[in-house]
């Protein structure tokens, strides 16, 4: 399966959270938010210059921007259509 | 037991958004208190609650994820359940994500803190066809668990009575197993004298969350790092969440069915309100509206108190014989309470609007669309909506800026505020703009506001390169669903503001009026105090074309900024009623160029006294309240210098 960082996902694609690196207070930021490895996640929303984005994990929305979202890394699961 | 103890504290502890503070609100109704914890600004708030002859002292803690993280809010609850352990924990859960919620309830029953869950929310993952069996959750936390609603009081008879039943509730601490690595790391750190639940924080924090009391200790506990660093890419907070979902998960398995997705409603007003082409215009329109009705709808009752103060003025007036007390009451004390009455109807909307916005949950929204806008100054999205409050009066705006939990970010975003021009100083720009420019008032009115938010971002983009941040700032932030607020909770919580408003503040600005008058009437015969203080600072002013009159009425506007107009009356001599008298009396004394000088200094000069008495309480010192004022004075002379010089080539 096709691996890419989280700012790299589109619209409507589907993914599962494989790694997160980054500085230890966002790793730690983000595992307290239940940002977990092997979850399912997708783009909700797109603010209007791109940056920052919401992302749905299940039924919890997070707002990221793209210097945090890029330490996300994932795998590309479906297109979506 | 509970003949020897007779008052018990209760602590309420949870995730943000989780309903706590409506539950809160809910146990202790009106009667409760805004205080600063010790040392840190982040607030907690303490109400109380008699039951079945037991006093009952609950603590509402800050909204936390974690107790490992080292955030201000989380720092501030760790350290207060270790300084003071309540007696009893209410942990406060929202059932619609119970897995991350049930997160920081492992950590407090690691920890072997006695605690009661009220599960929240309940109803809202019923009606998506959720369901959880409370009995066999109950069960497998082995702590007393019960539905509670921050939206009605039925249940809170039960809830008492539960926590009732719990006050010596005897606890032993869950033991949750980890990973090999981390459990031989636990043992490692239990050798040398920590407990297990210290071991596990300090694993998880990497060192933030526990103290550590010998070099023997913290020699091991290092060693422990760095081994665990070179076996895993993957960071210990990491592993151990997985220990912990992985109990949980177990735990819900047999209890809980959860709906995976949002609703239909919630799924709707996010496509619209968070749309990329919408979001923005949407939250424009919003904050007008939110603006306008604010100004609109409270001017009404504005009058009537404005009607009522005056009438009680002439009833004083009337009924007392003439003397210093009279003068006093009458010129003091009736009308300075009066000018700070009249603002309430103003304030109580705004925070009826604001309390709508956070309850509903599109606060979290609009700190998203603005985000990158922000980012410009250093701010994140969640600084916008205080500063768009600040043109109703800085002094909400300023308490808003709570909901920033970044300090640094708050501070900048409190500093600012004075900068947003405050409706009290529409009645300045209104009379001098008449007098001075009477075909395009409108414009220069409009240009003033503008400058005001110029001058606002310039000083964020400083301070955010002056401030050190106390650490790496990120805007991470849950969208909370979409929830309707209750009337209940609404109504408590612009009663809390309206009474907070009218106490503190209501207090300064009486102090504050006396001591004007006082330096208006006195000495008796021979020069006011006002007067002559008035010529000695003159020079200081003169650059811009302003006579004593101008400086007086700028000194007196330190009160509160509507006394600029009304000391201009007073000073020049003239009726209140008599408008045209006083626009002559002006127009002949000032220049049109020190005219526009005035309200520049006016729009940027010292914040008035509620607002620094208000950055004071929020900041918790009053060096960032100094600050503020001379930031503004510096900028208020040089900008009112700037332009007097400049209009003068034009005018």
């Amino acid at each position: 399966m096709f691996s890419m960082t989280l700012p790299e996902l589109k619209t409507r694609q589907q993914a599962i959270i494989k790694t997160i690196a980054g500085p230890e207070p966002l790793r730690q930021r983000l595992v307290a938010l239940g940002v977990l490895k092997g979850l399912n996640i997708s783009v909700a929303a797109t603010s209007l210059l791109g940056n920052p984005r919401v992302y749905s994990i299940g039924k919890q929305q997070i707002c990221l921007r793209s210097k945090e979202a890029s330490y996300i890394e994932v795998e590309l699961q479906s297109n979506g259509g | 037991m509970a003949d020897k103890k007779t008052s018990y504290t209760i602590a309420l502890l949870g995730n943000p958004n989780c309903g706590k503070t409506s539950l809160f609100n809910q146990l202790t109704g009106a009667r409760q208190r805004t205080g600063n914890m010790a040392g840190v600004t982040v607030t907690s708030r303490e109400g109380h609650k008699k039951w079945r002859g037991i006093d009952f002292h609950f603590i509402d803690l800050p909204g936390i994820y974690s107790l490992a993280n080292s955030r201000v809010e989380e720092r501030v609850a760790r350290d207060y359940l270790l300084a003071t352990p309540p007696d009893l924990i209410l942990n406060v859960v929202d059932a619609n994500n119970l897995a991350r919620n049930l997160a920081l309830t492992t950590q407090l029953l690691e920890q072997g803190l006695p605690i009661v869950i009220a599960l929240n929310m309940l109803d809202e993952l019923e009606k998506q066809g959720g369901s959880i069996d409370l009995h066999e959750l109950s069960l497998g936390l082995v702590k007393p668990l019960m539905a509670s609603d921050g939206r009605s009081n039925h249940h809170i008879a039960e809830l008492m009575d539960l926590l009732l039943e719990n006050l010596e509730q005897a606890s032993e601490p869950l033991l949750i197993a980890y990973e090999p690595h981390i459990e031989w790391a636990i043992n490692a750190l239990t050798e040398v004298g920590l407990t297990r639940w210290q071991s596990i924080r300090w694993l998880e924090s990497c060192g933030d969350g526990v103290m550590l009391n010998h070099d023997e200790q913290v020699k091991t506990a290092q060693e422990v790092l760095v081994t665990l660093a070179n076996r895993h890419d993957e960071s210990l907070a990491e592993m151990i969440a997985e220990g912990r979902y992985g109990y949980i998960h177990g735990l819900l398995h047999k209890s809980s069915s959860e709906h995976q997705d949002q609703s239909v409603a919630d799924h709707w007003l996010d496509r619209v309100t968070l749309n990329r082409w919408l979001g923005m215009p949407i939250f424009v329109l919003l904050l007008w509206v939110m603006f306008e009705a604010t100004f609109t709808l409270g001017s009404y009752p504005a009058d009537w108190i404005d009607a009522s103060v005056s009438w009680v003025g002439q009833q004083v007036g009337a009924l007392m014989p003439a003397s210093l007390l009279k003068n006093l009451l009458v010129e003091g004390l009736i009308a300075g309470v009066g000018g700070v009455l009249v603002f309430l109807p103003n304030v109580v909307l705004l925070f009826f609007f604001i309390a709508l916005l956070e309850q509903s949950g599109y606060m979290a929204r609009a700190a998203f669309l603005t985000d990158n806008l922000m980012s410009k100054v250093g701010l994140h999205g969640k600084a916008f909506v205080p500063l768009v409050m600040g043109f109703g009066c800085n002094v909400p705006a300023i308490m808003s800026a709570r909901t920033i939990e970044e300090p640094r970010a708050r501070l900048i975003t409190i500093l600012i505020n004075p900068f947003m021009s405050c409706s009290a100083r529409l009645p300045v720009y209104v009379l001098l703009a008449g007098i001075f420019f009477t075909d395009n008032a409108g414009t220069v009115m409009f240009s003033l506001y503008m400058l005001g938010i110029l001058v606002a971002f310039t000083i964020a983009a400083l301070l955010a390169r002056t401030i050190t941040s106390h650490h790496d700032e990120t805007f991470i932030m849950e969208l909370p669903p979409w929830r309707f607020p209750s009337g209940r909770s609404m109504a408590l919580h612009v009663w809390d503001k309206a009474a907070d408003f009218l106490k503190k503040i209501g207090g300064v600005i009486l102090v504050g009026s006396i001591l004007i008058w006082l330096l208006q009437s006195f000495p008796l015969h021979g020069t006011p105090w006002l007067e002559q203080l008035g010529r000695f600072v003159a020079p200081l002013f003169a650059p811009m074309g302003f006579g004593w009159q101008e400086t007086v009425a700028l000194l007196s506007g330190f009160i509160a900024k509507e006394v600029i107009a009304a000391s201009l009356v007073v000073v020049y001599q003239t009726d209140m009623n008599d408008m045209a008298g006083l626009q002559a009396a002006l127009g002949s004394a000032l220049a049109p160029a020190s005219g526009l000088a005035l309200m520049v200094f006016t729009l940027l000069y010292m914040p008035c006294l509620a607002t620094i008495a208000t950055i004071r309480r929020e900041t918790g010192s009053w060096r960032w309240a100094a600050v503020s004022i001379m930031m503004g004075l510096v900028l208020a002379w040089i900008g009112a210098w700037l332009v007097y010089n400049v209009a003068s080539l034009w005018i």
